[in-house]
């Protein structure tokens, strides 16, 4: 056990920025919102999958919809309450643990605020190893949990309870309702097990995010390389280095999709991006694919880029991490391969 | 009985043409002025570029015009013919005083505040007003906060209904106790009618005489950051009505009654002094985005890079200029250790080395050039400001990136010409989902509120109209939804009055 306090968040948030892959939502609101809860109550207590007693009840608290609205509606702070009450309503029993859905953006901090508010341990671990941006597309998918039991709940004290048959319509339906309530609402699914947590979680990522944002600080303080400072952590290769000389951005079919030209010395990767950056080439040569991490950070600084922030000019290092093993089994590739995107390439392991 | 009026109305002749109606812009910036006369044709007249020991429009502007009526005099104008005054500044009055900006601020609460702050939103308290601030700020600015319900949502439809009752309340609580009130509500730039209802409501219980700031003028989209910005604006309301008053007095004092004074913003546009009350914070920085704009129109190039200089020759910033207008800044601008929503021009300092030698460092030059740039293409280098001629003599020849760098004739006064020539903006956005069967009326409606808001502004209403259009999908929401931009522009109104004869 150890504690998660106002001094780490600015670590963390950079970190899961960072794994966000450029999307995943600004972790600035959620960090302002776990600094309030931090501040209200008291440090969160982080545990190891190890530290789970037997009969722990694992809950993944998530925000679900629009970052435009999030930055404009902020929270209530009951919802998450309301999402998790309803949630053990439903199970006849108490939630023990919470956990993050995702480690990348905006959702690596609901569950920090969450267990600070409800004074629950917070597990280190989340569902994804980075950030996507639907609910099914978590590793318990491909152990056969179910995303529902769901519960959704809004500002203004509405909860709604999903029992889905599958995931892919557990996503379908809390989206319809997110979007009825203002696509502003919190999430309770994927009840797991000490056991289930233990075997589905990518575990450690709440550490190893906050250990990123701190190498990336550290090296800048030291006039090091941030860069090198994160592959020397996360493993990885550096897929290109150089400068933006373009970006275009269409939304066909309500698809933001996008692509961005990096312009280095060892040649011209394209980006291709919708809320994240999912497939890169050099040289037409596909070198990178989801459902590993594909990166992009200022060169100089390390600061994480956004695929909203992308612009000409900017000098980066795109960067590719290696996901989660179990992400490139031919189920995972199907639930978050390039084809799931509607790219036509399959995926490609990163270049070692 | 009517005693003789010290400001007698002038009037010219009727067939006064139109190309005589002039407009005398004024960029302020720390150590010297510009000053430029602009004919209803755009032409320039006359101009000055001088050092100036006081930085207050007041002081510069009668030293400004006799400078300018030299030039100007033997051309046939006179003070009757100049009908508008455009000043800009590089920083606003007041937030120097601000912690974060200078180590003495305990001088200056006294002048900033008290202000109590409302937002329109109950169910957004996990964040309340003044979240994050520093605490020593918070206490001197603001003597009370409250979130009571009200707001809207995406769409534009009610968040919360408006809980008059809370407003009256709480307006009765601080009544006395604040010279302004700062009001925010949820998606207020997409609908500010809950901001417009509860100023209505506090006004009726305040009095007019208590200043009420909406954030929908401050505008931005993120609650917090607007919200924030629209306190800070509401705190130096008080000085801001001293400086408006000051400037009015002076443009009297100078021999200027008649004209209509406008400031610059940071958008490279410009506002009425009463628009501008509640908007002083719009200002900062707007001696940059004069000086891109003035450098353009003076080179008759609408895409190109503009660099600025001190009067020693050495470049301080490059700032990009697209459609004549400089581009502006991302993400929040913080002020006095508070994130606000606030857009000021991209400026890409050139940093020159501490200790260095003064002049150009060129390899420095041409990385702010290449920083500056939005596209791979080279485009001039217009370069502006005291030392600009220094600057371009001294820089060795090509400079990477750029087509030609030059210096465009009165370069020393472009931030004045480029007030001067500046239009009156207005902007309106909504936010709707592709499938609604009302997009389109949704669109003309937006088109017609950023022009609306244009005139607002100080825009003559005859001739503003939409400038851009800008269409951008919002990410992670299940139907396809969309957010439209409109921007309107117009010449700034002429105060020029038809002529009447005092019995």
């Amino acid at each position: 056990m150890r504690e998660l306090d106002l001094p780490d968040l600015d670590d963390l948030a950079r970190g899961a920025a960072l794994l966000g892959s450029g999307g995943g939502g600004d972790p600035y609101i959620g960090t302002l919102l776990a600094r309030a809860a931090i501040t209200r109550h008291g440090p969160v207590r982080v545990v190891t999958v190890e530290e789970l007693p037997p009969d722990a009840l694992v809950v993944p608290v998530s925000m679900l919809g629009a970052p435009t609205v999030g930055v404009e509606k902020l929270p209530s702070g009951k919802e998450v309450h309301a999402a998790l009450r309803a949630l053990e309503r439903v199970l006849g029993r108490a939630a023990t643990h919470l956990v993050a859905i995702e480690i990348g953006g905006g959702n690596s901090m609901v569950p920090v605020a969450a267990a600070a508010e409800t004074g629950l341990p917070l597990l280190d671990a989340d569902a994804m190893g980075r950030a996507f941006p639907e609910a099914q597309m978590v590793l318990p998918t491909l152990s056969g949990i179910s995303t529902t039991p769901m519960t959704v709940a809004d500002d203004k004290g509405n909860t709604a309870v999903i029992d889905a048959v599958s995931n892919h319509w557990a996503e379908r339906i809390a989206r319809a309702i997110c979007g009825e309530a203002g696509c502003s609402v919190y999430t309770a699914d994927t009840v797991l097990t000490a056991a289930q947590a233990r075997d589905t979680l990518v575990l450690g990522t709440l550490t190893l995010a906050q250990r990123a944002g701190a190498a990336i600080r550290l090296a800048r303080a030291g006039h090091a390389d941030p860069v090198r400072a994160v592959t020397d952590l996360l493993g990885g290769a550096v897929l290109a280095a150089g400068k933006v000389v373009d970006v275009s951005r269409a939304t066909t079919g309500g698809f933001a999709r996008g692509e961005a030209v990096v312009h280095g010395p060892d040649g011209t990767l394209v980006l291709s991006f919708q809320n994240e950056h999912l497939v890169a080439r050099l040289a037409d040569r596909v070198v990178a694919t989801t459902p590993d991490l594909i990166c992009v950070v200022d060169t100089e600084t390390g600061e994480p880029v956004t695929t909203e922030a992308l612009r000409y000019g900017f000098r980066v290092t795109v960067l590719g991490l290696p996901c989660d093993p179990r992400w490139t089994s031919p189920e995972g590739l199907a639930l978050v391969g390039p084809p799931a995107f509607g790219y036509d390439c399959g995926y490609r392991p990163l270049p070692s | 009985m009517i005693t003789e009026d010290p400001y007698p109305t002038r009037a010219l002749p009727e067939d006064t043409p139109v190309l005589r109606r002039c407009r005398l812009g004024i960029a302020l910036d720390s150590e010297r002025f510009s000053a430029a006369l602009v004919d209803g044709e755009g032409t320039v007249l006359a101009s000055t570029e001088q050092a100036s020991l006081v930085a207050a429009a007041t002081e510069v502007l009668p030293v400004a015009l006799r400078h300018i009526m030299a030039q100007a005099g033997p051309r046939g104008i006179t003070l009757d013919h100049i009908d508008r005054v455009l000043l800009a500044v590089s920083e606003v009055d007041g937030l120097a005083g601000l912690p974060g900006s200078n180590p003495n601020w305990r001088r200056w609460p006294g002048q900033l505040g008290p202000v109590a702050v409302i937002r329109l939103g109950r169910a957004t308290t996990a964040l309340p007003p003044l979240a994050g601030w520093p605490p020593d700020l918070h206490a001197a600015l603001s003597v009370a906060e409250t979130c009571v319900g009200g707001g809207a949502r995406m769409d534009g439809s009610d968040f919360e209904p408006l809980d008059a009752a809370g407003l009256v309340a709480f307006a009765r609580e601080i009544a006395g106790k604040v010279s302004a009130v700062a009001v925010s509500s949820v998606f207020a730039p997409v609908m500010p009618s809950h901001e417009l209802a509860a100023a209505g409501l506090l006004r009726a219980e305040l009095g007019d005489s208590v200043p009420i700031v909406l954030s929908h003028e401050v505008g931005g989209m993120g609650l917090l950051e607007r919200e924030n910005a629209t306190v800070l604006q509401a705190a130096l309301l008080r000085r801001a009505w001293g400086a408006a008053h000051r400037l009015r007095r002076s443009l009297v004092d100078a021999g200027l009654p008649e004209a209509e004074p406008f400031l610059a913003r940071n958008d490279g546009s410009v506002m009425t002094v009463d628009y501008a009350l509640t908007r002083s914070l719009l200002m900062h920085g707007a001696t940059w985005a004069a000086g891109a704009r003035g450098a353009a129109l003076l080179a008759g190039e609408s895409e190109a890079l503009v660099a600025f200089t001190t009067a020693d020759g050495t470049p301080t910033a490059v700032c990009a200029v697209t459609c004549g207008t400089a581009t502006p800044s991302e993400g929040p601008t913080t002020i006095a250790g508070v994130p606000t929503g606030l857009r000021t021009v991209a400026m890409v300092p050139t940093d020159p080395p501490v200790g260095g030698a003064p002049g150009p460092d060129v390899e420095r030059l041409a990385e702010a050039v290449d920083r500056a740039k939005s596209g791979p293409k080279d485009l001039p280098l217009l370069v502006i400001g005291p030392g600009a001629e220094k600057l371009v003599d001294a820089l060795p020849g090509a400079l990477p990136g750029t087509t030609l760098v030059c210096c465009p004739p009165r370069a020393d006064s472009a931030a004045a010409v480029g007030v001067a020539v500046a239009p009156v903006s207005g902007e309106a956005t909504r936010i709707f989902t592709l499938s609604s069967p009302h997009g389109d009326e949704i669109r003309v409606k937006v088109r017609e509120q950023a022009r609306a808001a244009a005139v607002h502004a100080g825009a003559d209403p005859h001739l503003a109209e939409v400038t851009s259009v800008d269409e951008s999908m919002v990410a992670y929401v299940g139907t396809p939804t969309v957010r439209v931009r409109v921007r309107a522009e117009g010449p700034p109104r002429s105060a020029w009055r038809p002529s009447y004869q005092r019995t």
